[in-house]
């Protein structure tokens, strides 16, 4: 049996909204593997991004736990959780969230950057062409399409060399064709660098191109498909 | 490709991408600091042009003793009371002017180069006299004369010639060669204490150490001094005088004159000296407190605007040190460019102002002031961006990314349509009920001058 790279028991997350709590996910347990490319979906509301969030130690659960190769991710503290984060851990969101006053360049070298590490120049490059950003460089967000966007975003969060990619609605600011352009190099780069892709989507069609589909509703898995052959 | 990136570069990208909150900002920093910098200034430029004014009419000696040759006084010297540096001025005789009465006169000396820098003696004319025969005169002497001699005439006096102690009855008359005229001290020095006899006077007139004192006589010798111990020298002066009953005997004047700048009159106690620099401390540190309040504010703002940019930082992998060190980085670039330049816009200022008020007012910028100015501003602005961001740094990032936490206020804020209402007014209450925490500074601020006022 392959040993999970990510796994969560009975995790369960409510929000206080008003004089209401939410209950935004209910005794969610799962399990992911090293290399594995899975596609969470479901309606919107349904909970699949604080289930992403909390999957990659972005916000805590209020009950439950969440493991990375057997180690507590919630154990850490909040210093030992970000450099987790940047070193084993990529994010790519549907707004892209780059920073807007560096450079394409400079956004993809951040996570490296912060870990005060020397940059891979050679992997750096060679993820630079596959993503096609070569002549985008040295601008700014604010002069790229989203696609390219978008693309930067996925460097970025490939730049530390993760094992896992969380991807949260990737294409949703996307039009169809840039989408499946996109997509197509996550799933592209995830298996070159065998890295675990978790793709968050509301698409079915997106979500057909993953190994492993788990629907959820109302926080609630209502169906997993389990790996299968794409 | 840049060939260099490094934490300071996403600080410097931050301050080139967000130039016209950055430009807030600085004007911020600037007017905070420069208040506080223009006021202390100013007081300082006050108290040094006061000090100044007193140096100029009395001298920066502290004590003159009298006859300090003699025995007790002699003692003082070599008590520490006074610091080394002490001069001496020997007095060759006592100008009658008339010929005859001590009334109007004045005594003329041989001051030792540390005498002449303490008294003060600054040249108006002419030159300080460098051979015998040679006298300078203070400013108003010429008229006590009535003479009407310029620097180079003759001026003949009729001297009374002291006997070490004293100045004996019988006169000489001696011719000098006037070769400059020195600013005023005896008029001051007279009207600081006009109960001491004439013949103690302070010298007015400057002969040269080559003069010979006429036969016959011996010169009293005067004492200019600074106190070891500015603030309890004149005690220690008592205290001497007192446990020697030898000084006392001569009648009720002391044998020496304290003349020392103080920057409230002897009639303050020293309570009320504690109380008025304590009370000028607290003044200055209200000060410091509204320009901190000021910059606390305006920091808030800006971290409030880029709460999602900390939080995307921090889901990227940042800690919260480096984010501290990169706010760090951003208000060390600010507070190099604003606190020069709110210093400098303050010296100009108060040296406007210290021109407009009249040649009296001497401007000179203070050193320990501008330091203390420039290292309490740079803590401020360091002290002031971290107070919001560590409070930004503790947003969860996935919160701060999406603003959940000010989605999450808004939603518990109790809020009732209105049917009519006046649009500006609903408005800034809406505000207040919504970001009441970010009010907390806003309030202070203008509660801090109120309070000053009162």
């Amino acid at each position: 049996m392959v040993m999970p790279i990510l796994r969560c028991l009975q995790v369960n997350k409510k929000y206080a909204v008003g004089e209401n709590t939410v209950h935004a996910l209910r005794d969610i347990t799962i399990s992911f593997e090293q290399g594995e490319i899975c596609a969470v979906r479901g309606p919107s509301g349904s909970g699949k991004s604080t289930l992403l969030h909390i999957l990659g130690g972005l916000e805590y659960p209020t009950t439950g736990k969440v493991y990375y190769q057997d180690e507590d991710l919630f154990a850490y503290n909040d210093n030992q959780l970000s450099i987790l984060r940047r070193r084993r851990f990529g994010f790519v969101f549907q707004a892209y969230n780059l920073v807007q006053e560096l450079t394409a360049y400079e956004n993809i070298l951040l996570p490296v950057l912060l870990d005060k590490k020397k940059p891979d120049e050679k992997y750096l490059s060679m993820l630079i062409e596959i993503l096609g950003l070569q002549q985008r460089l040295d601008h700014l967000p604010s002069a790229l399409s989203g696609g390219q966007q978008q693309r930067v975003a996925i460097a970025r969060a490939l730049a530390n060399k993760p094992s896992i990619l969380f991807a949260d609605e990737p294409t949703g600011n996307l039009d169809g064709k840039t989408g499946r352009e996109v997509l197509s190099l996550l799933k592209y780069v995830s298996i070159e660098m065998g890295v675990t892709l978790i793709l968050v989507t509301h698409d079915l069609h997106i979500a057909e191109q993953a190994e492993r589909i788990i629907l959820l509703e109302d926080g609630c898995i209502t169906e997993d498909s389990g790996r299968r052959e794409v | 490709m840049s060939a260099k990136f490094s934490l300071s570069s996403i600080a410097l990208g931050n301050i080139r991408g967000r130039r016209r909150q950055y430009i807030l900002l600085t004007g911020a920093i600037v007017l905070a600091i420069y208040f506080v910098a223009t006021m202390l200034l100013f007081a300082s430029t006050m108290f040094t042009s006061l000090r100044e004014r007193h140096y100029q009419r009395f001298g920066e000696q502290d004590v003159i003793i009298f006859n300090a040759a003699r025995e007790p006084l002699a003692e003082l010297m070599s008590s520490g009371i006074l610091t080394d540096d002490y001069g001496e001025a020997a007095i060759y005789g006592y100008v009658l002017p008339d010929g005859q009465s001590k009334a109007n006169g004045f005594s003329v000396a041989v001051f030792d180069e540390n005498a002449l820098a303490l008294a003060r003696k600054d040249l108006l004319a002419g030159r300080l006299p460098e051979r015998a025969g040679e006298i300078a005169l203070e400013q108003s002497m010429l008229a006590r004369l009535r003479t009407e001699a310029a620097v180079g005439d003759t001026v003949t006096l009729t001297l009374a010639i002291p006997d070490g102690v004293n100045f004996k009855d019988s006169t000489v008359q001696k011719s000098f060669k006037l070769v400059g005229v020195v600013s005023d001290k005896l008029i001051y020095l007279d009207e600081w204490n006009s109960v001491l006899p004439v013949y103690r006077d302070f010298p007015a007139g400057i002969l040269s150490a080559a003069e010979e004192i006429t036969l016959g006589g011996k010169t009293v010798i005067n004492i200019y001094g600074r106190y070891a111990a500015p603030s309890s020298g004149f005690k220690q002066m008592l205290d001497f005088y007192f446990n020697h009953e030898e000084l006392q005997n001569e009648g009720s004047e002391l044998p020496f004159e304290d003349t020392r700048y103080v920057l409230l009159s002897d009639n303050f106690s020293d309570e009320d000296i504690f109380i008025t620099y304590l009370f000028l401390i607290i003044i200055a540190l209200v000060l410091v407190l509204a320009a901190c309040l000021g910059i606390i504010n305006a920091f808030t703002s800006n971290l409030e605007a880029r709460k999602q940019q900390l939080g995307l930082l921090r889901a990227v992998g940042a800690t919260k040190k480096q984010l501290r060190e990169i706010l760090g980085r951003e208000t060390s670039l600010l507070a190099l460019f604003s606190i020069p330049l709110a210093l400098l816009l303050a010296s100009l200022t108060v040296w406007s102002l210290t021109k407009a008020m009249g040649e009296s007012y001497i401007f000179r910028p203070n050193i320990l002031v501008i330091i203390g100015v420039a290292a309490a501003g740079l803590l401020c602005v360091r002290l002031a961006a971290s107070i919001p961001l560590r409070a930004a740094a503790k947003v969860p990032p996935m919160q701060a990314i999406r603003n959940v936490e000010l989605a999450r206020k808004m939603r518990k804020s109790k809020i009732v349509s209105q049917q009519l209402f006046d649009v500006p007014l609903l408005l800034a209450k809406r505000n207040r009920t919504l970001y009441q925490s970010k009010q907390l500074g806003i309030k202070l601020s203008p509660s801090v001058p109120f309070w000053k006022c009162l």
